[in-house]
């Protein structure tokens, strides 16, 4: 019986085997022109998601901003090279979670959430780079191949125990799972690397340590709201998909630290010009989420690197509100105040301005901002709330 | 013993399967109130068919394949094309739109299918039927955003068709072989699935609907399609009584 479990995950280990093996004869097909499809899978996959594209270009979570759009597709192309960023269809998606993702055929969905946890266009480079080298070592389709090589062999496995009276399925299926895990964290890894090269050759420095650093210290902030305990591993569990961040920094500051690594303009200013202007769209879902610590850590952290502005603050004023106990609506009228002040506040800090001074027994200051609200914004759609407010 | 054994294939192969095991089910229905006589003089809008052609894994994955699926949806549009002489209204294409407009026949098209499968596992599927849905009239609706898209073609009527076939691969089809010889146990080889659906777009509600998860006719040849297309189109209202060929 163990003799008979190991052979069953030694032949799927051989389904498996090593990913860089077989792919370090990959070659870099040249995008000089319209690339298609080759072969049966690679075309199936293709014409699956030229298909879903034709749907999911309508849908109503994308952000229609031509000019954001345009921006990050610009900063896609620094990194990977004019000649092949044409490849790409780049559509932002209204998503608090911070992820990117780059489909087969072209199609890559950039989340708003990733967009407000980063603070230049060198760490939107090794994001936007990493996705693209999914895309252009052909991952999801070497994965599709794995998976059915696996499951195929998984199946015959488990009939040929049957017929002998062993049952081999329970030990097989774990290792095509843990097997199919494992090779997915090594895609990741071999995306990052490759990643990491698109911008040593770009003009870029290469900032990435620092991005899963922030988002260790998010996930430290949110369990310590929760009062979970805090962790951090340098080894992903059997079925993990991704290496850990703690990883993913560790390897990154090595490469980092390689002679001229660093060299270059991040582009940090031009990151805050583009998504200054989109700010309330960027940090929308995230406001508005349920988790306190994680959305405060992720404004605090912007401020820190491209300083407060009035929308910022006004966002951090809607944080503080939307939780709502007496003392976050203190805390909460200071930063609609300090964004008025800016004088780049949009007209809903003083609805926010407003209504937390008057629950906070101010109410003289309180119908002055909400006046001022509805003066600056006639149309708005809560207009007839606030003047019920104002009338009693 | 070897029940043990058995039970533990059967459990892997229907983990790697996800197809809903549908026998015995009811194929179609009319809205209350609804008849051929509605439909005389209407148009019909027929939306973008959503095709899938592919194989099956020996492990039970669905394999696109996009000749295959090109060949299906030219066969398709053919097939319906040719009948057109024998619905009793006039049927249009959809158009090929930019913005709002395309915005609005996506989300109808991807709301038709939701609504079709909740039609189809929750009212049509005996065993798994929602005690609201139990012994009730067929009366399920998009709502009312369909109206828009009346205004703009000028049809009353939306036709949906949806098609999916996974052809069992050669491993699949011997695994089965093997399967039933050696331990007895059943495992499908191969999936078809088609609905067709006519919806009102004045109230958006479904007027018409017929889902069959078990299909026949090769979508690959036009032999087969018209046999599919027949199968689609079985107890549509608004046909002409007109013997076809290919039955």
């Amino acid at each position: 019986m163990k003799a008979r479990a190991i052979l069953a995950v030694a032949l799927l280990s051989a389904g498996f085997g090593s990913a860089s093996a077989k792919e370090a004869q990959f070659e870099r097909p040249t995008f000089a022109g319209a690339y298609e499809p080759q072969g049966v899978d690679e075309r199936g996959l293709w014409m699956e998601l030229d298909d879903h594209e034709r749907g999911f270009r309508d849908s109503p979570l994308i952000v229609r901003d031509e000019e954001l759009t345009k921006y990050i597709t610009r900063v896609l192309c620094n990194t990977v090279g004019q000649d092949r960023c044409a490849a790409a269809r780049i559509y932002v998606v209204q998503d608090n979670i911070f992820n990117a993702t780059m489909a087969p055929n072209g199609l890559m969905v950039v989340n708003t959430g990733l967009l407000a946890r980063l603070h230049s266009e060198a760490e939107l480079a090794t994001i936007l780079g990493h996705e693209f080298a999914h895309f252009e070592l052909r991952h999801s389709l070497n994965k599709f191949k794995k998976r059915r090589t696996g499951s195929d062999i998984l199946m015959w496995l488990s009939l040929s125990g049957a017929a002998v009276g062993q049952n081999v399925g329970a030990v097989a299926e774990s290792a095509f799972l843990t097997g199919l895990a494992g090779f997915n964290r090594e895609q990741e890894q071999q995306s990052d690397f490759l990643s990491a090269g698109y911008i040593r050759a770009s003009s870029y420095p290469l900032r990435a340590s620092v991005v899963w650093k922030r988002l260790m210290e998010e996930d430290d902030a949110l369990r310590e709201e929760r009062k979970q305990r805090k962790i951090r591993r340098f080894t992903p569990g059997a079925t993990d998909t991704h290496p850990t961040n703690l990883q993913r920094f560790a390897y990154f500051s090595e490469i980092e630290a390689e002679p001229g690594a660093q060299e270059g303009d991040d582009g940090a200013a031009a990151y805050r010009d583009a998504t200054s202007r989109v700010l309330p769209t960027l940090f929308g879902s995230l406001v508005k989420g349920n988790e306190f610590a994680a959305a405060d850590y992720v404004i605090q952290s912007r401020a820190q690197a491209l300083g407060w502005d009035g929308l910022l603050l006004h966002a951090r004023g809607e944080l503080y509100r939307l939780r709502g106990n007496p003392r976050d609506l203190v805390t909460a009228r200071q930063f609609y105040e300090q964004a008025i002040a800016t004088g780049s506040a949009p007209a809903e800090a003083w609805r926010g301005a407003g209504l937390t001074a008057m629950r906070g027994g101010d109410s003289v200051a309180g119908k002055a901002a909400l006046q001022e609200y509805l003066v600056r914004m006639p149309q708005a759609s809560d207009a007839a709330a606030m003047k019920m407010l104002l009338e009693n | 013993m070897l029940n043990k054994w058995l039970s533990a294939v059967v459990l892997t192969a229907s983990l790697l399967v996800v197809a809903p095991v549908a026998h015995g089910q009811e194929k179609g229905a009319v809205r209350e109130g609804f008849s051929a006589a509605s439909l005389s003089g209407k148009k019909i809008l027929l939306f973008r068919p959503s095709v899938w052609v592919g194989e099956q894994s020996t492990g039970g994955m669905a394999e696109p394949n996009a000749d295959w699926t090109t060949q299906a949806r030219e066969l398709l549009n053919a097939e319906l094309t040719r009948r057109q002489v024998e619905f009793s209204n006039e049927l249009i294409i959809e158009p090929d739109l930019v913005g709002e407009d395309s915005k609005l026949f996506s989300e109808h098209r991807a709301l038709f299918n939701s609504v079709a499968n909740s039609v189809v596992h929750y009212q049509f599927f005996a065993g798994n039927r929602l005690p609201t849905r139990k012994n009730k009239a067929f009366d399920w609706t998009l709502g009312e955003g369909t109206k828009a898209i009346a205004e703009r073609t000028g049809a009353q009527y939306g036709l949906f068709v949806r098609t999916e076939d996974q052809y069992g691969s050669f491993g699949r089809k011997m695994f089965q072989v093997l399967a039933i010889g050696l331990v007895g146990a059943g495992v499908s080889s191969g999936k078809h699935v088609g609905y067709a659906g006519l919806v009102d777009l004045h109230t958006g509600d479904l007027v018409w609907l017929n889902a069959d998860e078990q299909m026949g006719g090769d979508v690959r040849t036009e032999e087969g399609m018209q046999k599919r297309v027949g199968q689609l189109l079985e107890d549509f209202p608004g046909l002409k009584p007109v013997v076809t060929a290919a039955k």
